[in-house]
C-alpha cells in the first residue's frame, strides 16, 4: 500500500515536472541513501530516507518515507534488536494549504506552544525518537492592511508514533494519546508582543493502568528596542499524575534579557521549572549546551532552576569572542533536597589573521555533581581545543583541529581520563573534501570501559577500542540538471557521538568499516 | 530483499532525475524574524534581487565559520542580501539574536523553530546555502562548510549579476555618422 502511494506521488511529481509546468508547480525534497559494511563480521546496513514536498499553487502534499534493511543502529541502542530494525514505512505524510493569511495542515506536524513550556511536539531522528503529532493544525495571521497584528494557532492530534521505552517489564510504549492546544500572539506595538497559550494532553502509558491528563497554560511578554530586548514566559500545570496517583499542580518560568552595547551583546537567562510535567512539554534549557537536569528520580517531583550569562562580541574587525557561564540545580522548593548540580562555562576566540589564516581556540568546562546525603559523586569535564585553517590559494583550503578532553571521575576516586582528537582536512573549490580524524583515550579508560564503567558513554559497538582512525572523501556537486548532491565515502573506525566532519555536523554512531552515503537535495 | 533493494535504487534515481525537468523554486512561506515580526518571501524579494538563504544553528560550529566569511562580502553587491535561517528549536532560539547582533552581522535572520522551511526546501542538514532570485528560483546550492567554500558562492553571485548587466553598446568608433 505504502509503496503504491510513494510510487504514485513520485511518478506524478516527475510527470508533472516533465511537462515543464514550473510556474505554479514545485517539487522540493531530499533523499539520503546510506550503506554501511562492518569490518569485523561483514554485517551490512542499508537505508534510505526520502522526503518530498510537492507544491501546486497554494496546495502541497508532503511525504517522508524510510526504507531500512536494516537501519543504522540508534545511538543509545539498549539491546541487540535495536541494531537490526527492518522495514519500509511512511514516517510522515501531510497535506497543506498556505497563503498570506492561512496556513492549514492535516496529517503529521511539529509544533511548539509557549516556547515549549506548554507543548513541544519534538522529534529527534538521530536518536530514533519521534513525538510528532498526527492531526490538524491551523495558523492564521491577523493582518489589516500593511499592519501585522498577530497570529492565532490551533491544533489537535495524537502522537504519530509512540516512543518505545525499555523498562523492567520489557519494551513499552509511551506517547500522547490526545493533545489539543492553541496560541494567540498579539503585536499591539512594533516593539511589544504578547503571547498566551494552552495545551491539554493525555498520556498513553502502558506502564500504568491509569491515564495521565494535564492542562497547561502560559502567558508571555516580549519586546525589543535598539539597545536591549527581553522576553518572559510563565506557565502553570494542573492535572492528574498517574505515578503519584493524585492531582498535582506545577509552575514554570523562563526569562531572558539581552543588552546590546556597541559591537557586542550580553544576555541573562533564568529558569524555574517546578513539577511542570516534562512529558507534555520541553521547556528551554539555560546552559551552554542543551543540558537539562536529569532530576532526582520519580520519588520527588521533577524540578530545576538555573541561570545563564552569555556574551558575544566583535570588538575589533578580525577578532570575535564568545563566552558563557551557567549554573543549575534541582532544589526549587524550600523542602527540596539538592540532588544534582550542573555548572558549565565556555570561552571562544576567533582571529582572522591578515594573511589567509584563521585561528580559533575554545575552552569548555562541564561539572556535574550527584548528591545523596553526605555522598557526592559526579564528574568534571574540561575540553580545550584549537583550530587552524589556511587558504593559500582561492581554490585550496587546509584545516586542522585538535581537541583534548580531560574527565575527572569522582565516582572512581577523582581519577582523570584523557581523550585526544585531531582532524585534518583539505578542500578543493567547494566540491572535493578530504578529512582524516584520529582519536584516542588512555589505556586506563580502555580498561574501565571493559569493566563496564564507561567514562565517555561510548556507543556499544566500539566499547573495547581506545583509538579510532577515520578517513573520508566528500564530493559535492551542483548544476541545474542534477541540483545538489553530496557523495561521501568513509573508511576506518569512528568513536561516534556528535561529530563535525567535512564541514557538516551530525550525530554519528560508533562504527568500524566502510560507509557510503549519497545525499541529494532537489 | 531484491525488491526492496530495487525500490530503494529506483527512489534514488527518481530523486536525482526528477529535477532534471523541474527547477527548484521557493514556495510562499511566512516565518518570524528575531524581532518577532512575520516575514514573507515577498517581503524579502521586494528588498533583494538575489538572496543567500543560509541555514544554520547555534550549536553548529561550521555554520558560524560560514556566517563570518559570508559577512565579509555580504555588503559588496547591490541588490544582494543574506537571509540567515536559524534551525534552532524554540528551546534555544533565544540565543540566536544575541549571537547575530553581538557578532555584528547585518543579516535578516529568520527563526524556523518547527522546521517548516527546512522541509519545504528539502534541507538535509546544517550548514546549507541556497542562492535564490527574487522570482523564487534557486540558482545554486551547497551543503556543508569548509574554509574556501565561500569563494565559490561569491563567484556564483558575481556570475548572476554579470549576466544581468546589459550588453555593452557600440563604441564611438563603431558609430557611423550620418550626413
Amino acid at each position: 500500500m505504502y509503496r503504491k502511494i510513494i510510487a504514485f506521488v513520485l511518478t506524478a511529481a516527475a510527470g508533472a515536472g516533465a511537462v515543464g509546468v514550473t510556474d505554479w508547480l514545485s517539487i522540493n525534497g531530499t533523499n539520503e541513501a546510506f550503506y554501511l559494511r562492518q569490518r569485523e563480521d561483514g554485517h551490512r546496513w542499508t537505508w534510505d530516507t526520502l522526503q518530498a514536498e510537492v507544491w501546486a499553487w497554494r496546495f502541497a502534499v508532503g511525504v517522508e518515507a524510510g526504507f531500512d534493511h536494516p537501519r543504522q543502529p540508534v545511538i543509545e541502542a539498549t539491546n541487540a534488536d535495536d541494531f537490526d530494525i527492518e522495514g519500509n514505512e511512511i514516517i510522515q505524510r501531510y497535506a497543506r494549504y498556505r497563503d498570506d493569511i492561512f496556513d492549514l495542515r492535516a496529517g503529521d506536524f511539529d509544533k511548539t506552544l509557549g516556547k515549549g513550556l506548554t507543548l513541544r511536539s519534538y522529534e529527534d531522528r538521530d536518536f530514533g525518537v519521534y513525538q510528532r503529532l498526527d492531526g490538524g493544525v491551523a495558523d492564521v495571521s491577523v493582518a489589516f492592511g500593511e499592519r501585522d497584528w498577530g497570529d492565532i494557532t490551533a491544533l489537535w492530534g495524537r502522537s504519530s508514533r509512540q516512543i518505545e521505552v525499555l523498562t523492567a517489564k520489557g519494551l513499552e510504549t509511551l506517547g500522547w494519546d490526545r493533545v489539543g492546544g492553541g496560541q494567540l500572539t498579539l503585536r499591539p506595538l512594533d516593539f511589544v508582543y504578547l503571547t498566551g497559550s494552552t495545551a491539554r494532553a493525555k498520556v498513553f502509558d502502558e506502564s500504568t493502568t491509569e491515564q495521565e491528563e494535564n492542562t497547561l497554560y502560559a502567558g508571555g511578554l516580549g519586546g525589543g528596542w535598539q539597545y536591549f530586548d527581553l522576553y518572559g514566559e510563565y506557565a502553570t500545570r494542573d492535572g492528574y499524575d498517574a505515578f503519584f496517583q493524585e492531582d498535582r499542580k506545577g509552575k514554570g518560568f523562563y526569562g531572558i534579557v539581552t543588552g546590546y552595547p556597541p559591537r557586542s551583546s550580553i544576555s541573562f537567562q533564568y529558569k524555574l521549572y517546578d513539577d511542570l510535567a516534562y512529558r507534555y512539554n520541553n521547556p528551554p534549557p539555560v546552559s551552554v549546551d542543551e543540558y537539562m537536569i536529569t532530576g532526582p528520580g520519580p520519588l520527588t517531583p521533577p524540578g530545576e532552576w538555573g541561570y545563564y550569562v552569555q556574551a558575544s562580541a566583535n570588538p575589533v574587525g578580525d577578532v570575535r569572542v564568545r563566552g558563557g557561564y551557567s549554573y543549575a540545580d534541582d532544589k526549587v522548593g524550600e523542602n527540596d533536597v539538592k540532588a544534582e548540580e550542573v555548572e558549565q562555562y565556555f570561552a571562544n576566540v576567533r582571529y582572522d589573521l591578515p594573511w589567509p589564516v584563521v585561528l580559533e581556540g575554545e575552552y569548555e568546562y562541564l561539572g556535574t555533581l550527584h548528591i545523596v546525603g553526605e555522598d557526592v559523586t559526579g564528574d568534571i569535564k574540561r575540553t580545550p581545543s584549537l583550530a587552524v585553517s589556511l587558504t593559500p590559494w582561492d581554490a585550496h583550503s587546509f584545516s586542522a583541529k585538535f581537541e583534548r578532553e580531560e574527565k575527572t571521575e569522582y565516582t572512581l576516586g577523582g581519577r582523570i581520563f584523557v581523550s585526544n582528537r585531531a582532524d585534518v582536512g583539505y578542500t578543493y573549490s567547494s566540491w572535493l573534501g578530504l578529512t582524516v580524524s584520529y582519536e584516542d583515550t588512555d589505556e586506563t579508560a580502555k580498561e574501565l570501559v571493559r569493566l563496564g564503567l564507561d567514562p565517555f558513554k561510548d556507543p556499544d559497538v566500539n566499547r573495547y577500542k581506545n583509538n579510532w582512525l577515520w578517513g573520508e572523501v566528500r564530493l559535492s556537486w551542483y548544476n541545474e540538471l542534477f541540483q545538489n548532491h553530496v557523495l561521501t565515502i568513509g573508511y576506518g573506525s569512528r568513536r561516534g557521538g556528535y561529530v563535525c566532519s567535512s564541514g557538516v555536523c551530525q550525530t554519528e554512531v560508533s562504527f568500524n568499516g566502510l560507509k557510503v552515503a549519497l545525499e541529494s537535495s532537489f | 530483499m531484491k525488491t526492496v533493494a530495487m525500490l530503494t535504487a529506483a527512489l534514488v534515481l527518481i530523486a536525482i532525475a526528477t529535477p532534471t525537468w523541474a527547477a527548484k523554486t521557493v514556495p510562499k512561506f511566512r516565518l518570524n524574524n528575531v524581532d518577532g515580526k512575520k516575514i514573507t518571501f515577498d517581503d524579502l524579494a521586494a528588498k533583494y534581487e538575489l538572496m543567500a538563504f543560509v541555514f544554520w544553528s547555534t550549536a553548529c560550529a561550521p555554520c558560524k565559520d560560514e556566517l563570518v566569511e559570508i559577512n565579509k562580502f555580504a555588503g559588496d553587491y547591490e541588490g544582494f542580501g543574506v537571509v540567515a535561517v536559524s534551525t534552532d528549536s524554540a528551546r534555544t532560539s533565544s540565543q540566536v539574536k544575541p549571537y547575530i547582533k553581538g557578532q555584528g552581522f547585518k543579516f535578516e535572520t529568520l527563526l524556523d523553530v518547527d522546521g517548516e522551511l527546512v522541509k519545504t526546501l528539502g534541507i538535509p542538514g546544517n550548514p546549507y546555502v541556497l542562492l535564490v532570485t527574487a522570482k523564487g528560483d534557486v540558482i545554486w546550492e551547497h551543503s556543508g562548510y569548509r574554509k574556501g567554500d565561500e569563494k565559490k558562492m561569491q563567484a556564483e553571485i558575481e556570475k548572476y549579476f554579470a549576466a544581468l548587466e546589459p550588453e555593452p553598446g557600440p563604441g564611438p568608433d563603431d558609430v557611423t555618422e550620418e550626413e
